[in-house]
């Protein structure tokens, strides 16, 4: 415990949080990044590597990395694991049924990976303008978030098209990360 | 390159798929990080750290490193916008896969690393401001990839940006915005950029593992 708060406290000293959003590809992470960011997303093409947007919030560098989903650069996530405050995990919830139980087998294999276990989840049941979008409470449930026992986390129904609740999600996690940096101190 | 999209005719290549080789990402960092562990010591450059050069107080005269030195990076894209309003000041992007990397800086001179931009003088009353880069990355994996940014009007240090991308993923195309709340300018301060043209300018440098492999310069013009 005692170097990890040394590294919180340094951390809260450059007052730096840093947000790591993964989840399948096609799920709409980087169009949710654009979108809080008041960007154009008419035009996305596949992440083959990463996003990154550093900004300030109340006093605070965010950077918020995005990374991409595909297959092949799955394996490539642990490099980003590293001083993670935040997980944001996005899923497509108009995906196919195979596709949610790869998502479920994604997420559960990051849960149980150190150097993020102690990290805040936020889970963005995205895309919900579609019509056969499953809801969050089935999503949380498909999930078994319930189990989770590991880190704070909270789901959100979301679209990035519309942009509804995306800032409620950034505002949860953020506030949560803080709360806990501040309880360290 | 960004400098000869902005200038009218380049070079064109046949664009070729990108695609995203799956490596064993550990194996491929220790091949890069080794290489650069072995680089000689054949020229200065080897001894400028990223401490040397937060410390600089003005633009720097020539170039910190040689250009070839560069065989990781290709940017491939560059804009600023205003984020309050939208308005982009500046939208440079180039589609195509990069160039191989063991030659593309075969035969290219030092303005292929500098830089002139001419922006509408709204840029300096502008509140938030965000600056997205665009790079390919070659085919192995970048351990620690770190740009420090330092900005001057005349030799005044006016503000100055490190950010570290940490590892990059082979073959990789990646993006940054760096979103910035713009230190309020005197008027005086305001008119005196607007009437010295390329009197504001940029130096930026580029370390992988704490070693400079590319330096370029940028010049100001506001309108
Ligand atoms: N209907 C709908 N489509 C979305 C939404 N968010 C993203 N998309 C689309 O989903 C596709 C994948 O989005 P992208 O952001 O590239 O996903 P990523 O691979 O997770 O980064 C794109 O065609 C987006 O336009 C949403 O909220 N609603
Ligand atoms: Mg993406």
């Amino acid at each position: 415990m005692g170097l990890l708060t040394i590294l919180k406290k340094n951390k809260l000293k450059e007052k730096e949080i840093r947000l790591l959003m993964l989840g399948l590809d096609n799920a709409g992470k980087t169009t949710i990044l654009k979108k809080i960011n008041g960007e154009d997303i008419s035009t996305i093409s596949p992440t083959l590597g990463f996003n990154i947007k550093t900004m300030e919030l109340d006093g605070y560098k965010l950077n918020i990395w995005d990374v991409g989903g595909q297959k092949s650069i799955r394996s490539y996530w642990r490099n980003y694991f590293e001083q993670t405050d935040g997980l944001i995990w996005v899923i497509d919830s108009a995906d196919r049924k195979d596709r949610f139980e790869l998502c479920k087998k994604e997420l559960l294999s990051l849960l149980k990976e150190e150097r993020i276990a102690g990290a805040s989840l936020l889970i963005f049941a995205n895309k919900q303008d579609l019509p056969s979008a499953l809801s969050k409470d089935q999503i949380q449930e498909f999930l078994e978030l319930d189990t989770i026992e590991s880190c704070h986390w909270n789901i959100q129904s979301c679209s990035a098209y519309t942009g509804e609740n995306l800032v409620k999600g950034m505002k949860w996690i953020t506030n949560d990360i803080r709360s806990r940096i501040f309880l360290l101190d | 390159m960004i400098s000869q999209a902005e200038a009218g005719p380049r070079k064109v290549r046949v664009a070729k798929k990108l695609v995203v080789k799956d490596k064993s990402p550990v194996s491929s960092t220790k091949n890069l990080s080794s290489k650069f562990q072995n680089m000689s010591i054949e020229d200065n450059s080897d001894k400028i750290t990223p401490e040397y050069v937060s410390k600089l107080k003005a633009p720097t005269s020539g170039f910190l490193c040689p250009l070839t030195k560069n065989k990781y990076i290709q940017f491939k894209g560059f804009k600023i916008r205003d984020v309050d309003s939208g308005e982009i000041f500046y939208n440079v992007s180039d589609p195509t896969d990069p160039e191989p990397f063991d030659t593309f800086m075969k035969g290219v001179d030092d303005s292929y690393r500098t830089l002139h931009y001419e922006f509408s003088k709204n840029y300096l009353k502008g509140k938030h401001i965000g600056t997205t880069v665009e790079f390919a990355t070659c085919p192995e994996a970048i351990p620690n990839f770190r740009m420090i940014e330092r900005h001057y009007f005349k030799d005044k240090l006016i503000k100055s940006f490190d950010f570290s991308f940490g590892f990059c993923i082979p073959n990789s195309r990646n993006t940054w915005e760096n979103v910035y709340e713009v230190p309020k300018i005197s008027s005086s301060l305001y008119k005196e950029m607007l009437q010295n043209p390329e009197q504001t300018c940029s130096d930026s440098f580029y370390f992988i593992n704490d070693k400079l492999f590319m330096h370029n310069k940028a010049y100001f013009t506001f309108k």
